[in-house]
């Protein structure tokens, strides 16, 4: 086990090496300004307070929704959906807080966020009593209804919710007064920050010091034994999908509060499935959510800063994170197989 | 190639901080089938794979024809035809049985193609050469066990291999395929090749082995012509200090004490292959009683296993547990109900691989060591202590299980389900299933103190040598219904257990009365 474990270190050093060189070579390829745009991508977010403030800031949802996706992993199922509960969860979290325009900061914050929590959690968990139900596949279904609940949100951002005082497509701004206070100027950075350590302390708490988290795990490594352990697996897979879905709609609250202040069309761009991946370099280890965070906003804002600064196209940008997201998944492909079907296994 | 010499091997594992092999030496020559013996733990397995190729050696020397070579790989090795086949087949599913056996050796359409077709027929091809009938096309998931041993010798001898290691083959086989397999080495030893087998079966090594090397803790003890030892010396050079007890006095149980477990014409009708898979079971076992049901695979054990965990519902007829309805599985945790169940498949219902010994030991019981909710990490530390203690487990409770062997992870099994307080009742399957002697002599202490202990114990299993030490009554399960039962007293004979499991002889029933009732 212990070998298994090394190797395993090995295998993501290799994998965080082969991104960055992935990395250096499409900016070899595409940019004139070799040692400019090497500059660019891997110095100057770390270079002065605003980068380095507004890295810390993208952290933030990454490692909420990515303890969203751990739970599930962990209970072995697969929530897809993370894109549209976030999405989801931003919107309720701006409702709340632009129908409560005079209230106390605090109040309005926590029940925004408990609101957006409630969005996320209810659509994962209609995916977890789909399965748990019918045996829908969780994977396709919190998918498509996350394809659905995206198309939904667009229709509120820029039909009825429309700000009409903006050319945008978006929803009218939060009061400034609710928004998270910022600790870290000029950057974005807020006390959202605090939010997600803690969330992820949290987490680590509840996998491995509660009764829950052991009869969750157990779900996920084994499932017979599980079940021969009087463990109601159906039950592990209801409230891991709600619990996932609820912290990818906290995460999109969090967002809204810290940098966002209101819901532009296809603001999320992505966070959902970026907290996949975050989610798999940690290996579910909610505390290594942090570093697999910041790692993989570090690469995201080098690629940003690349973008903006020097002659590289926006589309490097993308093609830097596809080949990041493969080489992950690649490397950790065993796991991932570990969720083909089985034949069999449900009751 | 005439000899290969391992000499004063040392292999130590840092994970768990022991030492698999210590001073282990083999000497094998061309043409032999060679037995290597000992307990579960001995260290044959990683002696065997050092000269696979699979584990790297720490110190000695291995040498072949006098010639000292040294193994980075499994690759290294099979240059120079030594393979193994593993205890877990590695077949691969969705490849045909051909594709399997050709795997990674394809023979090239335009020197780079690989197509199903022509693996097929290169596959079908050796079978040919070396008199194997299998199926080159069926998928690999479908062949039987014994089939599928058979792709992975085929995989060796396809790769001009001439030195075969086989680790426990015959431990998944049946009494058929068992003799299919041994005549198959004997055609490979006539043809020159040299095979050895890993096992702790002393009979089998009697039968088919010419030479046998006993290993005991890392070390090899000694080397002897089969021929020229006896199965009890054998058995004694293997245990070392231990005694073996052979067959034990017998109590005769409690007799007018309600039943414990109580079957009301019990049947199963469409079990998950659609037959019928049980028939009117009537049957009560009572407190203080071992009652040993055996049957061949596949004539309704493993369904009876299933209905006693819980896990699947009878279709008609009932089951009583101490008069009352019998608790469904998930219903609440069973200890505190007073059943103890050690599941005939304990890697994957028995136990979780991917969790340590700590985890497992309190996985049944989390009322308990999850006060409140909240793991009570201290109580789950002492208490995986004390139990690895009392049933000497070679494990610390922070070992993950799939870093014990077989025994080890049954007896943790035992630990867990056989603990005071004693169980009312006990649900036994396959209890020493691969297990060493001195092991199964461990858990037949235990479960005849559970005996006097008053714990009435179903005992399923296949093996007769362990019915007839165990049991107070014997009940012979074919096609699913009651065959015979019968008091096992000095007219119970392997031969009369045998017939009656084959669905020979006239239908038995127990004359005197004895333990709970026969209904």
């Amino acid at each position: 086990m212990i070998e298994q474990e090394r190797k395993r270190g090995k295998v993501l050093i290799a994998t965080i090496a082969a991104a960055i060189a992935s990395a250096c070579l499409l900016i070899l390829l595409f940019s004139k300004d070799f040692a400019g745009s090497l500059y660019l991508f891997f110095i100057a977010p770390l270079a002065n307070s605003y980068y380095l403030g507004n890295l810390m800031a993208s952290m933030v949802p990454l490692i909420v929704a990515g303890l969203g996706v751990a739970f599930a992993f962990e209970s072995r199922n697969f929530n897809l959906g993370g894109e549209g509960q976030i999405y989801a969860g931003a919107l309720a979290a701006t409702l709340v807080a632009l129908l409560l325009p005079e209230s106390p900061a605090l109040g309005v914050q926590l029940l925004s966020c408990a609101a957006a929590a409630a969005a996320g959690g209810l659509i994962g968990a209609f995916s977890g009593m789909l399965k748990r139900r019918l045996g829908v596949d969780e994977l396709i279904s919190s998918f498509l209804a996350s394809s659905l609940i995206v198309l939904l949100v667009d229709y509120m951002v820029t039909g009825p919710l429309q700000d009409p005082a903006s050319n945008f497509q978006t929803t009218r701004a939060i009061a400034p007064a609710t928004a998270f206070a910022k600790i870290f100027l000029p950057s974005s950075l807020s006390i959202g920050i605090f939010v997600a350590l803690i969330v992820s302390l949290a987490g680590k708490a509840v996998m491995d010091k509660t009764r829950f988290g052991f009869e969750l795990k157990l779900c996920g490594a084994n499932g017979e034994f599980a079940h021969y352990a009087g463990i109601d697996s159906g039950r592990y897979t209801l409230i891991p999908m709600a619990l996932s879905g609820a912290l990818h709609g906290l995460a999109g609250s969090l967002m809204i509060f810290g940098s966002y202040y209101r819901v532009m069309r296809g603001f999320s761009s992505g966070i959902g499935w970026s907290a996949i991946a975050v989610s798999l370099i940690a290996k579910n280890n909610p505390l290594a959510l942090i570093p697999a965070a910041a790692f993989y906003s570090y690469l995201d804002s080098g690629a940003k800063s690349v973008m903006m600064g020097s002659d590289v196209s926006s589309e490097i940008v993308a093609i830097v994170q596809a080949v990041i997201f493969l080489l992950i998944t690649a490397s950790r492909l065993p796991f991932i197989k570990a969720f083909a079907p089985k034949k069999g296994g449900s009751e | 190639m005439k000899s290969i010499v391992l000499e004063n091997i040392d292999k130590f594992f840092p994970s768990s901080g022991t030492w698999a092999n210590r001073k282990a030496s083999l000497r094998l020559s061309a043409g032999e089938i060679h037995a290597v013996i000992g307990e579960n733990g001995a260290g044959k397995t990683t002696l065997m794979r050092i000269l696979a190729g699979l584990e790297t050696l720490d110190s000695g020397s291995l040498r072949i024809d006098s010639l000292p070579v040294s193994f980075r790989s499994p690759a290294d090795a099979m240059k120079l035809g030594i393979g193994m086949v593993h205890q877990h087949f590695l077949t691969i599913p969705g490849f045909s049985a051909g594709e399997n056996i050709v795997f990674g050796e394809e023979p090239r359409v335009c020197g780079f193609f690989v197509g199903r077709k022509s693996s097929e027929e290169a596959a079908a091809a050796a079978m040919r050469r070396f008199g194997f009938s299998i199926d080159p096309v069926k998928a690999a998931e479908l062949l039987t066990v014994g089939e599928r041993q058979q792709v992975e010798i085929l995989k060796l001898l396809y790769r001009d291999c001439e030195v075969l290691i086989l680790d426990e083959p015959t431990s998944v086989l049946t009494e058929q395929e068992i003799q299919s397999l041994f005549s198959i080495l004997r055609r490979l030893k006539a043809e020159g090749r040299t095979i050895v087998i890993i096992t702790h079966k002393v009979k089998e090594v009697k039968e088919i082995a010419d030479v046998v090397s006993v290993m005991r803790e890392g070390a090899t003890v000694g080397s002897f012509k089969t021929s020229e030892v006896s199965e009890f010396a054998l058995s004694a050079s293997m245990m070392g200090k231990a005694v073996f007890r052979g067959h034990r006095p017998r109590a005769l149980s409690l007799p007018g004490i309600e039943p414990v477990l109580k079957f009301e014409a019990l049947s199963l009708r469409s079990g998950h292959r659609g037959a019928a898979r049980l028939e009117n079971i009537s049957l009560s076992v009572g407190a203080g009683e071992i009652c040993g049901i055996c049957a061949i695979s596949g004539n309704g054990l493993s369904e009876l296993e299933d209905l006693l965990a819980g896990m699947l519902k009878p279709s008609s007829g009932a089951l009583r547990f101490l008069g009352g309805t019998y608790p469904r599985l998930r219903s609440a945790p069973w200890k505190s109900r007073g059943i103890g169940y050690v599941p005939s498949d304990r890697m994957k219902r028995g136990s979780c691989a991917g969790k340590t010994v700590a985890e497992n030991f309190i996985a049944l019981d989390r009322a308990t060591f999850f006060p409140k909710g909240i793991l009570d990490a201290e109580a789950a530390k002492t208490a995986s202590a004390d139990a690895i203690r009392e049933f000497s487990i070679k494990a610390n409770p922070g070992n993950y299980v799939d870093e014990l062997s077989g025994g080890n992870v049954q007896k943790m099994i035992l630990a867990r389900e056989l603990s005071d307080p004693p169980p009312r009742l006990c649900i036994l399957c396959e209890p020493t299933w691969g297990l060493d002697a001195a092991s199964t002599e461990f858990a037949y202490d235990r479960i005849l103190s559970l005996r006097e202990k008053g714990s009435a114990i179903v005992l399923l299993s296949s093996d007769l040598d362990e019915i007839m030490t165990l049991a107070d009554r014997i009940v012979v399960l074919h096609k699913g219904a009651v065959k015979g039962v019968m008091a096992n007293d000095q007219d119970v004979t392997r031969e009369k257990l045998g017939a009656l499991m084959l669905g020979l002889g006239a239908t038995q029933t127990l004359t005197r009365s004895i333990g709970g009732s026969n209904d």
